[in-house]
């Protein structure tokens, strides 16, 4: 179904007319997961796309917040007297704030943007129109597998983060800062609980849900030939980042306070 | 039966159909013409429901397109092959996965069937054994001929075709041209083809129905529209750049 234009040129009306055009867009997400047909083949997909596409930036973008974190805190802890207390720091920021940000955040800059541009292309190519005459709801087919494999990748990409970010910073926390590797590990364990990191993966999730439902609208509603797929992209990117890190403010109020 | 009942579509200020009524008669081929930005793609976009009008109604065998839940629109909507502008082939699928698309979407026949039905539309297009080759690999009028497979591949009732040979060289447009006029007298189906290309208009149409302005000012069979004393109509078809149409702004389309 198409979504309502736009028709008003100024700011206001403007930003109403987008934040409608967005819940329309989202109801009909939400309304589509009944829908009588589930695309697998595509959700398996987007799967693939989505945990391949980000892994290999995930891995060195993980160990460089790691590394830096563990410094930073260092650095701090140090004017204290209280360097060895580094991997407390580094396991509440990492495991409850960064790592499930930092997911997000890859996911969106590789999987979002390549969402946006092919939806964006699709949709300025008249495929997206083609679907619909073809009596196929754009919806079930191309949206919601989308938004479902990022919700389901995201938690385990935020694991993959733990992991990595959690042995750069052991790593630098031994090798060059020369504090005590056990003390270390001690001291991030005792200080995160496996609820911690269940709530860090359910942020994960949410941020999955939010980085494809922001990709899959911007390109959905692009317009205006190979220009309008550039400004869709950008404005994707834009979108899901300003909105992650919003959204991960509420969440740790939600959950840790 | 299609029908069009005094249906009026504007985006802001812009009018692009004004209190248009209509009938398109079953089993030939309409022509709807007009110059540029005068609202023909919106002509096709409310008879498939991709656009509901702000006024009337379409009616497509006793069913009014824009008050069908978009569910049955869906449903409604298999009754159509649409051939798009440039083809709208998915650029991630092969030619044959496009063709095959409907077939696999709409059918449960057994995936050898289903080879079989797409080798016959791509033989019916002239193009056979090109079903493994990818969408960018093709020119303009193999494209077209592509989406048109895909467009009958169900066997649709009706046929629309949004400017088939538009940007085609005129060897391929003629081409494209035959391959209409001859699908349609074997079909005996509903074929409506939006176009300004007036050799092509002459060459296939049974019928034709004028734009402009928003209004639809000519309707009738190819005869009476050839030998209608009415001045656009006559600008139009003598390619003259003197009369009442005027250059007019490109009408803004919801998600175009």
């Amino acid at each position: 179904m198409a979504l309502p234009s736009i028709q008003s040129r100024g700011l206001l009306s403007f930003l109403f007319a987008e934040f409608g055009r967005f819940t329309f867009f989202l109801m009909e997400s939400v309304r589509n997961l009944f829908y009588r047909k589930f695309y697998f083949t595509n959700f398996i997909d987007e799967m693939n796309t989505i945990g391949s596409r980000s892994l290999l930036v995930l891995f060195p973008v993980a160990a460089f917040i790691g590394m830096n974190l563990c410094v930073e805190g260092y650095i701090i802890f140090k004017k204290f007297g209280a360097q060895d207390l580094v991997g407390m720091f580094v396991a509440v920021a990492n495991i409850r704030e960064l790592s499930p940000m930092i997911a997000g955040l890859v996911v969106g800059a590789k999987a979002g943007t390549q969402m946006a541009a092919r939806i964006g292309t699709m949709r300025i190519g008249k495929q997206i129109d083609a679907l619909e005459v073809m009596g196929v709801n754009p919806y079930p087919y191309m949206i919601l597998p989308r938004i479902l494999a990022a919700v389901l990748v995201l938690p385990l990409l935020v694991v993959v983060t733990y992991f990595v970010s959690t042995l750069s910073a052991y790593l630098v926390a031994v090798f060059q800062l020369h504090l005590n590797g056990s003390a270390f590990m001690d001291l991030v364990f005792s200080n995160i609980t496996v609820q911690d990191m269940l709530k860090g993966m359910v942020k994960g999730s949410v941020f999955g849900a939010i980085v494809t439902t922001i990709s899959c609208y911007s390109g959905y509603t692009a317009s205006g030939g190979a220009r309008g797929v550039g400004v869709a992209t950008n404005l994707a990117v834009v979108r899901m980042s300003t909105a992650i890190v919003f959204i991960n403010i509420v969440l740790t109020q939600m959950m840790f306070m | 039966m299609i029908e069009y009942r005094n249906v009026s579509k504007a985006f802001g200020d812009l009018v692009v159909l004004d209190d248009v009524s209509c009938v398109i008669p079953e089993g030939k081929i309409t022509m709807i013409i007009g110059p540029s930005g005068t609202g023909k793609s919106i002509f096709i976009k409310l008879l498939v429901g991709l656009v509901k009008p702000d006024a009337g109604e379409v009616v497509v065998d006793g069913e009014v397109v824009s008050q069908m839940p978009s569910g049955e629109l869906y449903e409604f909507r298999k009754k159509f092959g649409v051939l798009f502008q440039n083809g709208a082939l998915f650029d991630s699928m092969t030619v044959g996965e496009n063709v095959a698309f409907p077939l696999r979407e709409h059918t449960d026949l057994p995936e050898e069937e289903i080879r079989e039905i797409v080798a016959e539309k791509l033989a019916a297009v002239g193009m056979a054994h090109s079903d493994c080759r990818w969408p960018s690999e093709l020119s303009g009028g193999q494209r077209n001929r592509v989406g048109l497979a895909r467009a009958i591949a169900l066997e649709p009732n009706i046929v629309v075709f949004d400017e088939p040979s538009s940007g085609l060289d005129p060897v391929t447009a003629d081409s494209i041209d035959n391959l209409i006029l001859e699908m349609q007298r074997r079909s005996k189906c509903t074929f409506i083809v939006v176009s300004h290309d007036i050799e092509s208009t002459f060459k296939i149409a049974d019928y034709i129905g004028m734009l402009w302005a928003g209004k639809l000012v000519a309707f009738g069979t190819k005869e009476e529209i050839r030998t209608m004393d009415n001045d656009v109509v006559q600008q139009f078809f003598n390619r003259s750049s003197e009369g009442p149409i005027q250059i007019v702004p490109p009408v803004c389309e919801p998600d175009a």
